[in-house]
């Protein structure tokens, strides 16, 4: 168990230093965010929308951002490990698929957190939204979806990594499996902004569970195999 | 010889990328302490057995049995390295990853890349990030160490730490390496086997009694195939 445990924490950290030596994950999660953010808040007021259409408009185009973000960052999440194939020293050192999927998963949840705070801020501004009183649940909506699109971001990156086609191939893969945290977070921030709370009882919170559920064990059974031809 | 006494046994390995058949029907034991010399021209299919044996690949047909309790490691196309992580966080990774490890500092030194410790793989010449590969390879020495093309980036100096390297790992009797190479000239002398590749099949292998003239015989066949 110790063993696990400082296995982890290596890999912990290269995934970290991985990050920050390159951060392009981080770029292109913030740039696109800030960028959707701005473009949404230059749309809104040459509408000339009211508070409340715009209270009922700040949930979609809040997953939007993020869900647009989160797929461009996919596509450059396995970059590090293919310039090197550092992976295949790990995977003939006998580092189960497990831990490095656990690293892995770890890192990218943070760092969707952070994206999905950076787009909520993004969007409250662009549409006049205080969301100051509900940051705290709607962070943690952010999180739960986080901790679901991550296992998608790393099993999908690593099955996709060997194809040249990857930039084309891991939208489409993901795109349709990312819907049920693109209805769940939706509803939920809606419920959130409207009622100015989070009703534990939501169906959708059970969705995004159950999701966040089926793709971290998909993930973790699965991760190993994508790391051989 | 048994099985059981192989660190690896191939059998009837065949391997294809499209039409194009990299590997045919090839057989092959590879036994404790040996220094396999893998020859062939381009695209014989070195690298594909070499990626085959080590696991990293899977073959279409045949199979492969490496022996229990054998650590197999591999060297090979990208270096299986971190490029973006300085030599020393590479190292430092490396030997928390593995459950008996040489001090990394000291593999640095020997290697000579302590003076480049904190600078990043990906800004080291290709030589020096061969280093870097084979210190990480050394840091705890595998049963079995497959090697690509190892000498083509690096200076004799490095190509001598090598075959030191190699030699006392198949001296103590602990492993066995394979090396793909063109480079007979410099890696001649560190080989107890050689194997000859011609497209996917062995064309010929010397055997592993070790015997200088039966060695040398092979490396002329060699030569004389790519005249």
């Amino acid at each position: 168990m110790i063993r696990f445990f400082l296995i982890l924490r290596t890999l912990l950290r290269k995934e970290v230093l991985l990050e920050l030596r390159g951060k392009e994950v981080l770029t292109l999660l913030f740039v696109t965010g800030i960028t959707l953010g701005a473009l949404v808040g230059a749309g809104s007021s040459s509408a000339v929308l009211e508070y409340r259409s715009l209270q009922r408009l700040f949930p979609t185009f809040l997953w939007i951002t993020f869900f647009f973000s989160s797929v461009l960052a996919m596509t450059r999440s396995h970059e590090a490990e293919l310039e090197g194939r550092g992976f295949e020293a790990i995977v003939l050192l006998g580092v189960p698929g497990t831990y490095q999927f656990l690293a892995k998963w770890c890192v990218t949840t943070v760092i969707l957190l952070l994206s999905f705070s950076l787009n909520s801020l993004c969007i409250a501004l662009a549409l006049g939204q205080e969301i100051g009183g509900i940051l705290i649940p709607l962070l943690s909506v952010g999180a739960l979806a986080a901790a679901g699109i991550a296992p998608l971001m790393v099993l999908l990156g690593g099955i996709a990594s060997t194809s040249r086609m990857r930039g084309v191939l891991l939208p489409l893969l993901v795109l349709p499996l990312m819907f049920p945290f693109f209805l769940a977070g939706t509803e939920l921030t809606a419920e959130l902004i409207i009622d100015r709370a989070l009703s534990m009882t939501s169906p959708w919170l059970s969705v995004l569970m159950g999701a966040d559920t089926l793709f971290i064990l998909l993930g973790l059974n699965l991760y190993g195999f994508s790391l051989s031809d | 010889m048994a099985q059981n006494d192989c660190v690896v046994e191939a059998d009837q390995l065949s391997k294809s990328f499209g039409d194009n058949r990299v590997i045919e029907k090839l057989s092959l034991s590879i036994f404790p302490s040996e220094t396999l010399l893998l020859l062939g021209s381009n695209g014989a299919g070195k690298s594909t057995l070499l990626r085959i044996i080590s696991g990293l690949s899977n073959p279409d047909s045949g199979k492969i049995h490496v022996s229990r309790g054998v650590r197999v490691d591999f060297v090979g196309t990208g270096l299986q390295v971190y490029p973006r992580l300085s030599v020393a966080e590479n190292l430092k990774l490396f030997s928390e990853l593995l459950v008996a490890s040489r001090d990394y500092r000291l593999e640095m030194l020997e290697w000579g890349l302590d003076r480049f410790a904190n600078m990043p793989v990906m800004s080291l010449s290709k030589g020096n990030q061969w280093r870097v590969a084979l210190a990480r390879t050394f840091l705890s020495p595998p049963n079995l160490l497959l090697l690509d093309e190892p000498t083509s980036n690096l200076d004799d100096s490095s190509v001598d730490i090598l075959t030191q390297k190699t030699q006392t790992l198949a001296k103590e009797g602990k492993g066995a390496v394979i090396i793909a190479s063109h480079d007979i000239a410099r890696l001649q002398k560190s080989a107890s086997r050689i194997l000859l590749l011609d497209r996917g099949r062995i064309r010929s292998d010397s055997g592993s009694t070790g015997d200088a003239e039966c060695i040398q015989w092979h490396i002329d066949e060699y030569r004389r195939g790519n005249r």
